[in-house]
């Protein structure tokens, strides 16, 4: 089976057990009587997701096969090994999102049903959603730092001494934030604050730092590339992984302060998820339009 | 000895392109010798430049809507054929 079919296939499944999922599973009464809305109104408000998560999915699935694509175009050249890791890093992040949310539609259910599954169903749900962009920053960032080694450019003192300050701050904010999680042991994460911080806070935050360690990397790479159309595509790509990042690091703040967003009403709730998946789009988007023109530059 | 020239043109090329396409610029240029010349980029001579700078052209507006980018490539590559 070609690449482009293995592509089609895994995008359509996901849609179709999302959907499914999403439409085939009775809501909670709960939920209806807490946003004050009809069944009706609440399919209206599935469909506004599905689509959305669907043209969401396809740019991720998108950039990810041109990413390949483009791979398999350069592999036997000396950026071929460096960008072997960032094909498989950019496979994990696109697949993140779909996988995450398919089993939180289907384990949701399960946890309606069976309440006794919730903590674990918790625990596993927040694991999932941290290992598979972990994984995928990890590769970006064994490659990236395979990008600077070709053009011989180390990032420099002042460069690595301000991602740290921001990191250090932004670490402290959500160690800070995940510490004071209302109802944090029973609802959101169903683990001590001593295993919270050492098995989700950590990673977390190891992740943004080799993250932001790789987009700059990249963008230094870019910078030190001759060619303006080639650097072109690679600001695309790692303008596209910032984002994925910047994302990363505002749903984790946001999950700490779940409790309170379920007091939200709907239209401010409606409004907090469809920025978050509006800017979803926007990085993948522009990590679909980066490896798409890159792969370009190798056809043409 | 004209082998050595053609090698020449070839590579002038292709360090012209390396400014627009970087690592991709070798590949580029072969490519457009083979594909559309029908030969290897070795045989190019100084009169087949005409009909690679077109097809180059068409290629490159391919990858970017940049006129001013696309011209002044052209530019440079024109001055090869002088």
């Amino acid at each position: 089976m070609g690449t482009k079919l293995k592509a089609v296939y895994a995008y359509s499944i996901f849609i179709i057990l999302y959907a499914a999922g999403t439409l085939l599973i009775a809501p909670s009464k709960q939920t209806l009587h807490q946003y004050h809305i009809t069944l009706l109104h609440l399919r209206i408000l599935d469909l506004t997701f599905i689509a959305l998560y669907a043209v969401i999915w396809f740019c991720a699935v998108y950039g990810f096969y041109n990413f390949r694509q483009y791979y398999h175009l350069i592999k036997r050249t000396k950026d071929g090994k460096p960008l072997a890791n960032i094909t498989t890093g950019i496979g994990l992040l696109a697949f993140w999102v779909p996988t995450t949310s398919v089993f939180s539609t289907y384990t949701n259910y399960l946890v309606e049903k069976h309440a006794n599954f919730a903590a674990l169903i918790a625990i596993s749900q927040n694991y999932l959603t941290l290992f598979i962009p972990l994984l995928g920053f990890i590769f970006v960032s064994i490659g990236a730092r395979g990008l600077i080694d070709i053009v011989k450019q180390r990032p420099s003192l002042r460069g690595i001494n301000s991602l740290v300050i921001f990191l250090v701050l932004i670490g402290v904010l959500y160690v800070y934030l995940v510490s004071n999680t209302h109802n944090r042991l029973n609802s959101t994460y169903h683990l001590s604050t001593l295993s919270i911080l050492l098995t989700i806070v950590a990673p977390y935050i190891y992740m943004w730092f080799i993250g932001l360690l790789s987009v700059y990397e990249i963008f230094l790479y870019r910078v030190k590339s001759p060619g303006i159309l080639y650097r072109e595509s690679w600001k695309l790509l790692a303008f596209g992984l910032g984002a994925l990042l910047v994302i990363s690091m505002a749903i984790q703040y946001l999950t700490t302060v779940s409790e309170r967003l379920t007091k939200l009403n709907l239209t401010w709730t409606l409004l907090v998820i469809y920025l978050f998946l509006i800017l979803l789009a926007v990085a993948y988007v522009l990590i679909a339009l980066g490896a798409r023109n890159l792969k370009k530059i190798e056809e043409v | 000895m004209n082998n050595n020239k053609a090698a020449t043109l070839y590579a002038e090329v292709v360090d012209i392109t390396y400014d627009y396409l970087g690592p991709a610029a070798d590949r580029f240029v072969t490519r457009q010798i083979r594909s559309h010349l029908g030969k290897a980029p070795e045989e190019l001579k100084k009169r087949d430049l005409r009909d690679l700078i077109s097809w180059i052209k068409v290629a490159v507006s391919l990858l970017t809507d940049d006129d001013e980018l696309i011209n002044k490539y052209i530019f440079d590559l024109k001055r090869l054929a002088n």
